[in-house]
């Protein structure tokens, strides 16, 4: 059986946190994740972009109507989600209006944070340049 | 040129350097600082040593060379600056006939980057008018009424996820330009209602914020300049015609049914004529809603309306936007083209519907159609009904007015 961590925290969590604690987060978040990796159950992952950063995408009469900010995530659950590599927020805006899923749902684009990628930590690399 | 055109050549440079930067290095934020300091550059540089041949292509290439440095993290070196002609391919410096084209594309990549519908619309209008017509901070949140704190940080987060989340600031290709296009129209046009509407008496005298309405208008010109399609000519029509009655207009959001009272010698001729000419530069190839309200606002702006003309454009606009507000005022040209009970035959439809039971239009314009038919009773009902719900005390004086004359006149019959 597969499983997906979604990983959830208030958008200021942060902000509120003192600066010096972050550094040790990063440090929590990277053994954690070797941890999982030396286990042998991490399939993949990625830290992403604020919700502010988030752009959603749903079908209005066919055409897609974008909005700014992420979907009310009280209504509507996360069931999947692409990873895509694409130039511009506009490629992935039309291929999010192409997904079979925006006609009965959204689909919420959150840019990746670069580096972030979970294999990237395991090999001990910065990510890719 | 004259001090005008000086003055929006180089408002136009500059949206050029701030686009032209934008693309290269990806960040809005960096671009608007490279080209600040170039300017404090040219004030001091320049008056040392004369201003150069082609101050715009000076411009570029300081703000160019700002850009590199401050991604370097340190300050630029006077001896850095530009000599002379270091940079070809600048507007202001080519003869007029070829400034269209260039830094079309660059200009075009900012302003669809500014009007991106990933962002919100408020945030949309307020970055196009920092970025695109070079208006500052402080203007902004004086506009919109809040402060310039928080006008800075809605700024600021926005140029953020302008960045992380790759809005691109390359002109559109051209499968996406129709569709961007549209977006930037609804932007502009949104600014220049927010000039034209949202400002009652009450918030410092006049009616209409002028500012915001002549920004939306500059914006409609670069638009038609850089991307010409018949829409944008009609949007920029419909912004003229309407704005060049701003002085004789007070406040009402019922329009139509003042515009007959408007007088005539307060509107501005040259500003009506530009919008003609507008609506008359349209191929007619493709009509949509700007086109049609400008058609309209052109038609009801004669001497002697052609209603059944502006009958039949209502008919058109009221299929391609239908909304009760639409039929409203459709039902008032009707009235006007076919008689009272033909355009009272259409408001009762809306009536019916229950749609804009509290809207001041639809009662005002049920006044006018009794009034015409002759039923000054009805009428004076429906004066005094609007009378009520109108907001601005000019719109609430005239209307009780015109109940007061109608119900003199139900006395006297």
């Amino acid at each position: 059986m597969e499983y997906m961590m979604l990983l959830a925290a208030a958008p200021d969590a942060w902000e509120r946190n003192d600066p010096g604690a972050d550094d040790e987060v990063i440090d929590d978040w990277g053994a954690y994740t070797r941890a999982l990796g030396e286990a042998g159950i991490l399939l993949g992952g990625h830290g992403l972009q604020g919700e502010d950063t988030a752009t959603t995408v749903r079908l209005e009469g066919g055409r897609p109507l974008v909005t700014d900010g992420p979907y009310a995530t009280v209504k509507e659950h996360l069931i999947g989600y692409y990873l895509l590599d694409a130039p511009d927020l506009d490629t992935v805006i039309e291929w999010a209006a192409r997904a079979p899923h925006a006609r009965i749902g959204s689909v919420e684009i959150r840019p990746v944070i670069p580096g972030s990628a979970t294999r990237d930590m395991l090999e001990g690399g910065a990510g890719p340049a | 040129m004259s001090d005008d055109d000086v003055e929006a050549a180089w408002r136009r440079e500059r949206a050029v350097v701030v686009g032209s930067l934008a693309r290269r290095f990806g960040d809005l934020e960096l671009a608007e600082d490279a080209v600040s300091a170039a300017f404090v550059s040219a004030m001091r540089t320049w008056g040392e040593r004369g201003v150069p041949d082609r101050p715009g292509a000076w411009l570029m290439t300081a703000a160019y060379r700002h850009a590199v440095s401050m991604r370097r993290g340190r300050e630029i070196p006077v001896a850095e600056l530009p000599e002379e002609d270091a940079y070809v391919g600048v507007s202001l410096d080519e003869p007029a006939r070829t400034r269209g084209a260039i830094g079309g594309d660059d200009l075009l990549g900012l302003v669809v980057a500014c009007c991106h519908p990933a962002l919100d619309e408020q945030t949309r209008v307020a970055l196009t008018l920092r970025h695109v017509c070079g208006l500052g901070v402080e203007e902004i949140a004086a506009a919109f009424l809040v402060s310039p704190a928080a006008m800075s940080k809605r700024l600021v987060r926005a140029r953020r996820k302008i960045r992380l989340a790759g809005i691109p600031f390359e002109p559109p290709t051209r499968e996406r330009l129709a569709a961007r296009l549209h977006e930037v129209r609804s932007i502009i046009y949104l600014l220049f209602n927010e000039g034209y509407l949202s400002a009652s008496p009450e918030q410092g005298g006049s009616p209409v914020r002028t500012p915001l309405c002549d920004e939306a208008i500059w914006l409609g010109g670069l638009v038609v300049e850089i991307a010409p399609e018949d829409e944008t000519y009609g949007l920029l029509s419909l912004m003229l015609t309407t704005h060049a009655r701003r002085d004789a207009r007070v406040g009402l959001d019922g329009e139509l049914q003042v515009l007959a009272d408007q007088d005539r010698s307060l509107w501005d001729a040259s500003m009506l004529a530009r919008g003609r000419d507008a609506l008359a530069a349209t191929s007619g190839r493709r009509v949509g809603r700007y086109q049609i309200e400008a058609a309209i606002a052109v038609l009801e702006a004669a001497e002697q309306p052609a209603w059944p003309r502006i009958a039949d454009l209502y008919a058109l606009l009221a299929a391609t936007l239908p909304s009760p507000l639409v039929e409203v005022q459709r039902a008032a040209a009707v009235g006007r083209a076919d008689g009272p009970q033909a355009g009272l035959a259409l408001l009762r439809s809306v009536i019916e519907a229950g749609e804009l039971a509290d809207h001041v239009a639809l009662h005002a314009v049920l006044g006018e159609l009794l009034e015409a038919g002759g039923d000054a009773q009805g009428a004076a009902e429906s004066f005094a009904t609007a009378a009520a719900l109108a907001s601005g005390p000019l719109q609430k004086r005239r209307l009780e007015e015109r109940a007061q004359r109608a119900e003199q006149a139900a006395g006297a019959g």
